[in-house]
């Protein structure tokens, strides 16, 4: 038992390191080779999670195989149109000005049924409405709506909103991190001045951000019921 | 760039690792194997001294390597050849020379199969 324990330790800490290596894209929406090599590293590894006579190379060497390969080509691909196009396939336009390309369809192999739902997961009724509808690499649909079926923005309207200004956390879960703080052309005593305004310090604060317009979030910690 | 040459290094890594293991095993089995098949002929031929040496050999060349072993391939047929071992000595002790003939030429098979299990071959690829 205490095998499958540190056996079990063991490979999750490998798998977390390789979906670490293998880059955010593991984790959102993947291509098909990407898709691939996370079902066959998570397989490879449950089976001298389970198995003790079996050695823990056994599954290592394969894991390790698999990011050697997709790193390499993942990088290729970065390179290669050609290989690119090899690995993940091309965009594929589904509706073009309101008209199902019923050719596209059939090569994709997407039903109709399965065209509407992902229209209505977009928050779209009506076929005719939607200029383009894109069958991405990775599976996803994007769907463009004729602009006249868009919400009105700002600029339609005339009018010149404010610039968002991204905030910087300064202080999170009780913890300061002095980079932010340099990053935002604040100090220490400016971080006091801040909190004593909230009756607070660093360690109960949940979260403080500032950004350059100098306007300050400030969150303090709930105590546990 | 740098994820191209981690992955390339990677992939020649465990090339060259798994041609150095593979060469480890079959050459240690092969050792085995053959001290073990000539132990069974020696047997055969009455010569009990001389099968007992080379017994002791194999055993010494499989047990100088077990745990490189163990960590290479299934522990099951491993245990199978300690048990094996343990056999042979319990024929030898007892001058029985065909069951100990059949039994050192049964491990000796055993460890002969586990050697070339690991070395590049398309049945073994299949």
């Amino acid at each position: 038992m205490i095998l499958s324990y540190m056996r079990a330790i063991i490979l999750y800490l490998v798998l977390i390191g390789v979906i670490r290596v293998l880059g955010k894209r593991q984790i959102g929406q993947m291509e098909a080779s990407e898709f691939v090599v996370t079902m066959l590293v998570a397989n490879l590894a449950a089976i001298p999670m389970q198995d003790g006579g079996i050695p823990l190379f056994s599954g290592l060497v394969p894991i390790l195989t698999v990011l050697g390969v997709e790193l390499t080509l993942s990088a290729l691909a970065l390179r290669s149109i050609r290989l690119r196009r090899l690995l993940c396939g091309k965009p594929v336009i589904l509706i073009e000005n309101g008209r199902i390309l019923q050719e596209n369809l059939r090569s994709t192999r997407v039903t109709l049924d399965e065209l509407t739902g992902h229209l209505r997961e977009k928050d779209v009724l009506d076929v005719q409405s939607v200029q383009y509808a894109i069958l991405e690499t990775n599976g996803n649909l994007s769907v463009f709506p004729y602009p006249a079926q868009l919400p009105v923005t700002a600029r339609d309207a005339g009018i010149q909103p404010k610039d968002r200004l991204l905030p910087v956390t300064i202080i999170e879960d009780g913890y300061l991190f002095r980079e932010n703080l340099k990053q935002a052309g604040k100090d220490e005593a400016w971080v006091r001045q801040i909190l004593s305004e909230y009756r607070a310090c660093v360690a109960n604060t949940w979260l403080l951000t500032v950004d350059k317009g100098d306007h300050v979030c400030w969150m303090g910690k709930e105590t546990a019921k | 760039m740098k994820r191209i040459w981690i992955g390339i290094g990677l992939l020649l890594g465990l090339l060259v690792a798994g041609i150095l293991v593979a060469e480890v095993m079959e050459d240690v089995h092969m050792t085995a194997s053959g001290q073990l098949e000539q132990a069974a002929r020696l047997a055969l031929a009455e010569d009990w001294t001389g099968a007992e040496s080379l017994t002791r050999d194999a055993r010494r060349s499989w047990e100088k390597k077990w745990c490189f072993t163990a960590s290479f391939a299934d522990h099951e047929p491993m245990d199978e050849i300690d048990a094996q071992f343990a056999e042979l000595e319990v024929y030898a002790a007892d001058r029985e020379a065909m069951e100990y003939s059949a039994a050192a030429a049964r491990l000796a098979q055993l460890l002969k199969s586990m050697g070339h299990s690991h070395t590049f071959s398309w049945w073994n690829l299949m």
